[in-house]
C-alpha cells in the first residue's frame, strides 16, 4: 500500500480507483525495512552525488546539497565510511538522508526502525520528527510497534486485509483500539496499563512517561503489583561456556571476551544490548559458525567443534534473516523436509495437520520467500520446534513481528521449555526479554551475570522498559503493563 | 605505510587512478620475458601492501595456489629442454621447462596482483559514471555484480551453515549431488535478494539519469601520474610491436637474458608500478618537512609582520 503513493515502485496494475496526487513523482521519498543493501556506492558521500547526479543537480549545487544534509543529519564524519563500517543505526540515517537531499514534499517510512536496537530507534524516530516539525514534511510511516512512533504522530490508521478500518486522531484511535481485543496488543505498554487500571486523566493519548508516573502516584493506593514472570527451575546443566573470547581480526578488539556461563534444562535465556556488541557473533560462535581463539564450549558434557555432527541434532539456529533456513519452494515442502528428517515415510496429511496446528494451512502452496517478514519467522520457528532440538538458539525472533504474533511465540517458546528444551535468544525488544528467565546484558565483549528480568531490569536506569521507567518510584519492579493491577 | 597511502589519495584525482590501473594491466599482460616479469612481479608485489585491503589475506593465499598449480601443471605438459634438473618416473623437469612454468605462474600472479591493486585504489561510483555515460544497461549489471557477488558468497556460506543444522540424516546422494541441491538453494535465495535492488535503483532517482558533467582538478601529482602512465602505455605497445621484451614461450630454446633493452624496459615499468608510492613519499616528505614547520605554529608567520 505505502508503494502505491510513489508510482514509480508500483509493481502489478491498479485494478479499481485511482491515485489523485498533487505532488510529483520525484518529490516522494520511500525508505525501506531493510537497513543492508540500500546503498548503490560505496560510502555516503558517494551516494549523495550519485542521487543528485541523477536529478541533473551541478557539481556546485551538489556540493551546498551534501553540505547541508550531512550537517543537518549529523553525519560528516559517516561521510567515506563504506557500508561495512556504518552501524545499523547510522546506515538507517544515511538511507533517511538520501531520501531528504532532494528536499520531497512526502516521506515515506516503511517500518525504518525494525532492525535498530532501541536507543538507535529513539534516535532515528526523533530525527523523523524533527523534519516533519522543522520542513513542514508529510511523513506516512509504517509501524507493527506503537511504542514509540505514536508521539509523533498526528493521524493513525488501520489496514487490515487490503482496506483501511480505521483513521481517526491519534488519541481516538488509540481509545478505539483498546475495545478491540485483537488491536489492544499493538497498544505502547503505557498506554495499554493506564486503560487497563482506568487511570483517569484528562490529558490526551499517548501519555508520556513522565504524565503516567504522576497518574500512579495518585492512584497508587488503587494499584497492587503482580508478579507473572515465570519461575526458573533448577535443573540438570546441558551447556557450558568457559572462558570463551573471540575476534575477527588480529588487530580488532575482542567481540567475545573471556565470557563464561552455563545453560540449564528447561530454562530460557535472552542477551540484550546495543547493536554490534557481539550478540548474533555469540550464537555463531557456540554453535560453530566461527571458531572462537580460545575458550571450551561443552554440550552434554562433550566438547562442541564443528566436526562433531552431534551439535547439528542438538541445537537450532533462528538466524536473523529466517529465509536463510528454507530449502524448498512452498510452505508445505518445508514443513514436510523437517518432519522427513525424523520419518522418511511421513503422509502428505501428517504434514496438513502441522501446518494447521500452527495456523498456516492457508499459505502451504506459497513460497516461504513470499511470506511477509514476520510469517517467516514463524514458519522458521516451526521448523525447529519440528526438529525438537535440546537448544534453540533466536537471533532477534521479534524483527518485523506484529505484537500478536510475538504473543504467539512466546506460547510455542513455552511449550517448548515445558518439555525440557532451552531457549537462547538475543533481542532489541526488552518487553520481549522479560519473559525469559533470565536476562543479561552485552557490551564490549563481555556478558553481565544472567539474572532474573525484575532483578536485572529494576536497577537500569536507560536500558529498561517504559513501564520500569515511569513507574520506578511507585513500583519497582514492574516492567510490563500487566504487572500492574487495580485492586 | 599508511601516512604515504594517504598522501597519494589525497593528491591525486579518481581519473589518475584508473589511467595509472589500465597501464598496470597492460604491462603485466605485454611482456613475457623472465627478467621482466620478474621486476614487475616485485613491483606489483610491493605495490600490493602500499594498497592493502582487508581481505588481502585470503587474496594473498588465493594468489600463491594459482601460482603452484600453474608451476605443476607446465612442469607435466611441458617436459621440453635438454638441460635436466631432476627426474621421477613420468616428469622430467628441465631448466627450460621450469623457466617456461615460472614464467606463466609468475605472469598469471602479476595479473592477479593489478587487479588486486585496481580493486583496492579503484572507486564503483567512478567506474559507474564512466559506463552510464553510453551503457546505462552495462552500468546496471557492473553495479549488480560488484553488490552482489560478495552477497551471494555470503548467502552460500550461511546456507551450507545452517543446512547441516535442518538436515540432520544420511541421505545417501553424493557430496556432489549435495552440493548441486545447496547451489539451488542459494540461487532461489540470491533472487530474492535481488528484488529490492531495482526499488533502490527508482528511489535513488537512476531512471531520471541524464549525462553528468564533471570538473576534474589536476594537481602536480596528478600530472605526474598522467604523464608516466601514458608514456609507459606508449613505450610498452611500441616494445610489443617491436617484440621486444618477449621470449618464445613454451620453447625448448627459453633461456633467462638480460639486455640494454630489457633493463630499460625494466626500469620503466618498474618506475611506472611503484609511482603512487613515490608520490605519497615525496607529499609526506613535503609535509614532515614544510607544510608542518609553517602550520604547527604561526610564530614564525607573525614575526615577519613585526
Amino acid at each position: 500500500m505505502l508503494k502505491q503513493l510513489k508510482p514509480d515502485l508500483i509493481v502489478g496494475d491498479i485494478t479499481n480507483g485511482n491515485l489523485d496526487c498533487q505532488i510529483d513523482d520525484k518529490n516522494i521519498s520511500y525508505i525501506s525495512q531493510f537497513v543492508d543493501n540500500q546503498m548503490i556506492t560505496e560510502c555516503a558521500r558517494d551516494e549523495f552525488n550519485f542521487i543528485l547526479e541523477n536529478m541533473g543537480y551541478s557539481a556546485d549545487k551538489r556540493h551546498m546539497k551534501i553540505a547541508e544534509v550531512a550537517s543537518y543529519f549529523g553525519i560528516i564524519d559517516l561521510l567515506d565510511l563504506t557500508e561495512q563500517e556504518l552501524s545499523g543505526g547510522q546506515k538507517q540515517l544515511i538511507n533517511l538522508a538520501s531520501a531528504l537531499i532532494l528536499n520531497p514534499d512526502i516521506l515515506l517510512l516503511d517500518e525504518p526502525t525494525s532492525q535498530l536496537d532501541p536507543i538507535a530507534a529513539e534516535k532515528l524516530i526523533q530525527m523523523i520528527h524533527k523534519i516533519n516539525s522543522e520542513l513542514n514534511m508529510t511523513i506516512v510511516l509504517v509501524e507493527h510497534s506503537l511504542e514509540r512512533n505514536v508521539f509523533f504522530a498526528n493521524r493513525l490508521a488501520i489496514v487490515e486485509n487490503g482496506s483501511i478500518m480505521m483513521d481517526e486522531t491519534v488519541d481516538a484511535a488509540l481509545r478505539k483500539m483498546f475495545q478491540d481485543d485483537f488491536y489492544k496488543n499493538y497498544l505502547s505498554q503505557i498506554d495499554r496499563s493506564c486503560m487497563e487500571l482506568k487511570l483517569k486523566s484528562d490529558k490526551e493519548l499517548p501519555l508520556s512517561n513522565r504524565q503516567f508516573s504522576k497518574l500512579l502516584t495518585q492512584n497508587k493506593n488503587e494499584i497492587k503489583y503482580s508478579n507473572i514472570s515465570s519461575k526458573s527451575k533448577k535443573t540438570d546443566e546441558v551447556l557450558s561456556v568457559k572462558k570463551l573470547s573471540f575476534r575477527f581480526d588480529f588487530e580488532s578488539k575482542k567481540l567475545i571476551d573471556y565470557v563464561s556461563f552455563q545453560l540449564n534444562k528447561g530454562n530460557s535465556y535472552c542477551i540484550v544490548g546495543p547493536n554490534g556488541v557481539g550478540k548474533s557473533t555469540m550464537i555463531r560462535v557456540i554453535t560453530q559458525q566461527l571458531k572462537q581463539q580460545s575458550g571450551r564450549i561443552k554440550l552434554d558434557g562433550n566438547n562442541v567443534s564443528s566436526k562433531n555432527n552431534d551439535i547439528y541434532q542438538k541445537m537450532f539456529v533462528l538466524p536473523q534473516n529466517p529465509a536463510l533456513l528454507f530449502v524448498s519452494d512452498t510452505v508445505f515442502g518445508e514443513v514436510e523436509f523437517q518432519l522427513k528428517q525424523k520419518n522418511p515415510n511421513i503422509m502428505s496429511q501428517q504434514v496438513e495437520l502441522i501446518l494447521q496446528q500452527y495456523d498456516m494451512l492457508e499459505l502451504k502452496d506459497t513460497s516461504p520467500y513470499d511470506l511477509s517478514g514476520g510469517q517467516q519467522e514463524f514458519l522458521a520457528l516451526i521448523i525447529g520446534l519440528i526438529k525438537e532440538p535440546e537448544i534453540l538458539f533466536l537471533d532477534e525472533p521479534t524483527k518485523g513481528l506484529d505484537p500478536n504474533m510475538v504473543l504467539k511465540l512466546n506460547e510455542l517458546l513455552e511449550d517448548y521449555l515445558a518439555t525440557g528444551g532451552i531457549v537462547f535468544a538475543n533481542s532489541h525488544d526488552l518487553v520481549f526479554a522479560t519473559n525469559f528467565n533470565y536476562v543479561s546484558l552485552m557490551f564490549d565483549g563481555k556478558l553481565s551475570e544472567f539474572k532474573q528480568p525484575v532483578e536485572f531490569f529494576k536497577d537500569k536506569f536507560f536500558y529498561t522498559t517504559e513501564i520500569n521507567k515511569a513507574s520506578r518510584d511507585s513500583f519497582p519492579d514492574a516492567l510490563t503493563w500487566n504487572n500492574l493491577k487495580k485492586i | 605505510m599508511k601516512k604515504i597511502y594517504s598522501g597519494f589519495k589525497q593528491s591525486v584525482n579518481n581519473f589518475s587512478i584508473l589511467v595509472y590501473l589500465l597501464s598496470i594491466i597492460l604491462s603485466s599482460l605485454i611482456f613475457n620475458n623472465p627478467v621482466i616479469v620478474l621486476v614487475i612481479f616485485g613491483a606489483l608485489l610491493l605495490m600490493s601492501f602500499f594498497a592493502k585491503r582487508d581481505d588481502s589475506k585470503s587474496y594473498f593465499k588465493f594468489a600463491l595456489i594459482i601460482f603452484l598449480t600453474t608451476v605443476l601443471f607446465n612442469l607435466i605438459i611441458n617436459q621440453r629442454g635438454t638441460n635436466i634438473i631432476f627426474q621421477i618416473p613420468f616428469i622430467m623437469v628441465t631448466r627450460e621447462s621450469l623457466l617456461n612454468a615460472c614464467i606463466l605462474a609468475f605472469s598469471f600472479v602479476n595479473l592477479l596482483l593489478a587487479f588486486y591493486i585496481y580493486d583496492a585504489l579503484t572507486n564503483v561510483k567512478v567506474i559507474f559514471d564512466l559506463m552510464s555515460r553510453g551503457l546505462r544497461s552495462i552500468a546496471i549489471v557492473f553495479i549488480l555484480t560488484i553488490k552482489f557477488i560478495p552477497k551471494i558468497i555470503e548467502i552460500f556460506r550461511n546456507t551450507s551453515y545452517l543446512y547441516k543444522f535442518r538436515s540432520t540424516k544420511k541421505t545417501g546422494k553424493s557430496k556432489l549431488s549435495r552440493q548441486m541441491d545447496l547451489i539451488e538453494i542459494v540461487l532461489n535465495k540470491a533472487v530474492a535478494n535481488f528484488m529490492n535492488v531495482s526499488d533502490v535503483l527508482i528511489t535513488k532517482g537512476y531512471n531520471n539519469r541524464g549525462k553528468v558533467s564533471k570538473k576534474l582538478y589536476s594537481t602536480k601529482s596528478d600530472y605526474v601520474v598522467l604523464s608516466v602512465s601514458v608514456i609507459a602505455v606508449i613505450f610498452n605497445i611500441s616494445m610489443a610491436i617491436l617484440k621486444i621484451g618477449k621470449v618464445d614461450f613454451g620453447s625448448s630454446t627459453v633461456n633467462m637474458f638480460v639486455d640494454k633493452n630489457i633493463i630499460i624496459i625494466s626500469l620503466i615499468n618498474l618506475i611506472m608500478i611503484v609511482i603512487p608510492i613515490l608520490i605519497g613519499v615525496s607529499q609526506y616528505l613535503w609535509w614532515k618537512l614544510y607544510v608542518s614547520k609553517i602550520t604547527a605554529s604561526n610564530m614564525p608567520t607573525a614575526k615577519n609582520f613585526r
